[in-house]
């Protein structure tokens, strides 16, 4: 019974499940650099270039893992070379910097038709993806996420994103480590985009434009971006808030906007941390009830 | 003062623009010494201090560590080389607790290597975090702030900032230590404590180099001072012989002390009068 009921809510949702786990392989992407001080959105650029390149060879009559993997492998060249470029820029030229690459992504894919199909894009790609090779992509991704901000080497990454000085004086290489993060946040894209494309079939060079951009961007910021667990708690609100929205029409960029701006005034970690002081809240309490002067001593209290 | 020197300054300039920060710095720090830095602010000192940590680039000069160049070297690997810094103002991160903040000064054997293992290679993981912890807690204890390890370090008094910095810059086992005005806001009981623990380090053989203002700080812990004005060494010596030099009683009676005196008194709210001018003469 409870089972059947599963079964059929999931066939009622998979897609929206597939959209959230895709978006979600996005905004890490967004996360592990933006968590590493790196104000990159180079991630949605290779969101493109990972669905372009996949596709293609998978038309070409390439099997499914090679072509994701091969995918992967440019992402990775283009992605450390691109590293080397912008190694000098920081903060908003950086974010500025890879806007730019991505739109230039977009105007590649637009104008060299023979390649990419030109402004129609590529259709009739073979539909080999399933959820689960999705799904077990993100979270393997957490996982792997998880281990690069637990421990020093995550603290590391928080070093470098609060005081980049001080990290050098630590012996943090910082900008091996924020070109490892930037290489990261492309392989993440990249999968994104490829399973993306593999899911749905089509490909528009419209799809990686500004609006994924700023999608991207927004659930790192309303998730949170310290943590991975951020970013998926903002892919999945904002994949799934527009299909309960619908009735507010084209409000819902209002919506966006008013809830962005609630959280940069008063909760800069996102939502992920309001979630994190409601569930210490009960430990917190209990703490205060037995002596109220605990707090301070164990500095509970964020200043 | 007669061991070979660990850290030689020769002929450093630093220019920045149209500024000269340092022009012809000469410094010696031998083997096991601890040197005090004095000069009016602007003097070159923090330059200097940046200089050794190779947070800042020379213009021209030389910096040898044990006879070795190190100019080429960059920040990460100077710290990864035995050379600690504390900094002017506190800057421990306040995302996490005093454990975790002392912990990244005791895994510098662990930062300088791949990245892409330190992720994926598990015991290479928590081989590192094992021993940085343990590192980190030797050097809260040596500090006096074990008991503090799990607090914000927000949420501590402004002198055991401090200590916590120190204890950063302990934690890799450094063989040289910078601090750049530890004592800076701290009240006179603090100073002494501080102080104490400089002289407690450099008998158990730490070579340290004190960047401070109070000369009477500098007079109890130091071996032998440099004093700096306009980003040259003008006196260097016993800190008797810098005190009394006439060139750095100009310095500090001469100019600009008013502005440097506003900056002190600000940093020492609750530490009682400024430093006063009158302290080159003791």
């Amino acid at each position: 019974m409870a089972i059947a009921s599963i079964s059929s809510w999931y066939a009622g949702n998979e897609t929206l499940i597939q959209n959230i786990l895709i978006y979600a392989l996005l905004a890490f992407s967004v996360q592990v650099v933006l968590r590493a001080g790196v104000f990159s959105l180079a991630g949605i650029g290779f969101y493109a270039i990972g669905s372009y390149t996949a596709a293609l060879l998978l038309k070409k009559g390439w099997p499914t893992v090679p072509s994701i993997l091969a995918a992967v492998l440019l992402c990775i060249l283009l992605g450390y070379l691109l590293a080397l470029l912008l190694v000098r820029l920081r903060d908003l030229y950086l974010a500025m910097a890879t806007v730019a690459f991505d739109l230039m992504v977009g105007v590649v894919a637009t104008n060299w038709t023979g390649l990419t199909g030109g402004p129609l894009g590529v259709t009739g790609i073979p539909l080999v993806m399933g959820t689960l090779p999705i799904f077990l992509t993100a979270v393997g991704a957490m996982l792997l996420l998880g281990l690069l901000q637990r421990g020093v080497l995550g603290r590391s990454f928080e070093a470098i994103r609060e005081d980049e000085p001080l990290a050098l004086t630590l012996a943090i290489d910082t900008s091996r480590y924020r070109h490892f993060a930037f290489v990261i946040s492309c392989v993440l894209g990249c999968l994104a985009g490829a399973y993306h494309a593999l899911l749905f079939g089509t490909i528009e060079p419209t799809d990686a434009g500004f609006e994924l951009i700023v999608l991207a961007l927004s659930m790192v910021i309303i998730g949170g971006f310290r943590s991975w667990a951020g970013a998926l708690l903002g892919a999945i609100l904002l994949t799934w808030l527009p299909l309960e929205l619908t009735s507010v029409g084209s409000w819902l960029n209002l919506v966006y906007g008013g809830l962005m701006i609630v959280l940069a005034t008063w909760l800069p970690g996102g939502l992920l941390d309001a979630l994190r002081a409601l569930l210490r809240l009960p430990a917190r309490l209990r703490l205060l009830l037995r002596s109220p002067s605990s707090l301070a001593a164990t500095g509970e209290e964020r200043g | 003062m007669s061991a070979a020197p660990l850290l030689e300054v020769r002929d450093a300039s630093v220019r920045f623009g149209g500024v000269h920060a340092l022009r012809g710095a000469e410094l010696s720090v031998s083997t096991g010494s601890l040197c005090g830095l004095i000069g009016p602010n602007g003097s070159g000192k923090s330059t200097l201090v940046n200089v050794i940590s190779r947070l800042t680039k020379l213009t021209g000069g030389a910096l040898l560590m044990d006879g070795d160049e190190i100019d080429s070297l960059s920040a990460d690997r100077a710290r990864a080389a035995g050379i600690a810094r504390t900094f002017q103002t506190v800057r421990l991160l306040p995302s996490m607790d005093v454990l975790a903040n002392v912990m990244l000064g005791g895994a510098t054997h662990f930062a300088q290597r791949s990245v892409a293992v330190n992720w994926l290679w598990p015991p290479r993981r928590a081989n590192a975090n094992r021993t940085a912890r343990q590192a980190a807690l030797v050097a809260l204890e040596r500090v006096g702030m074990a008991a503090h390890a799990h607090a914000r370090p927000q949420a501590l008094p402004y002198g055991q900032q401090r200590r916590v910095e120190i204890a950063r810059a302990l934690a890799s086992r450094p063989r040289l230590l910078l601090l750049d005005e530890p004592t800076a806001g701290m009240s006179h009981h603090e100073r002494e404590e501080v102080g104490d623990l400089l002289m407690e380090l450099r008998r158990e053989g730490l070579t340290q180099v004190l960047v401070e203002h109070d000369l009477a700080m500098i007079h109890r812990v130091c071996d032998h001072a440099h004093a700096l004005n306009f980003g040259r060494v003008i006196a260097s010596g016993s800190t008797q012989e810098v005190a009394a030099d006439p060139g750095v009683r100009e310095a500090y009676l001469g100019h600009g002390s008013s502005g440097e005196r506003a900056q002190d008194s600000e940093r020492a709210q609750e530490s009682g009068p400024p430093e006063s001018p009158a302290k080159v003469s003791q």
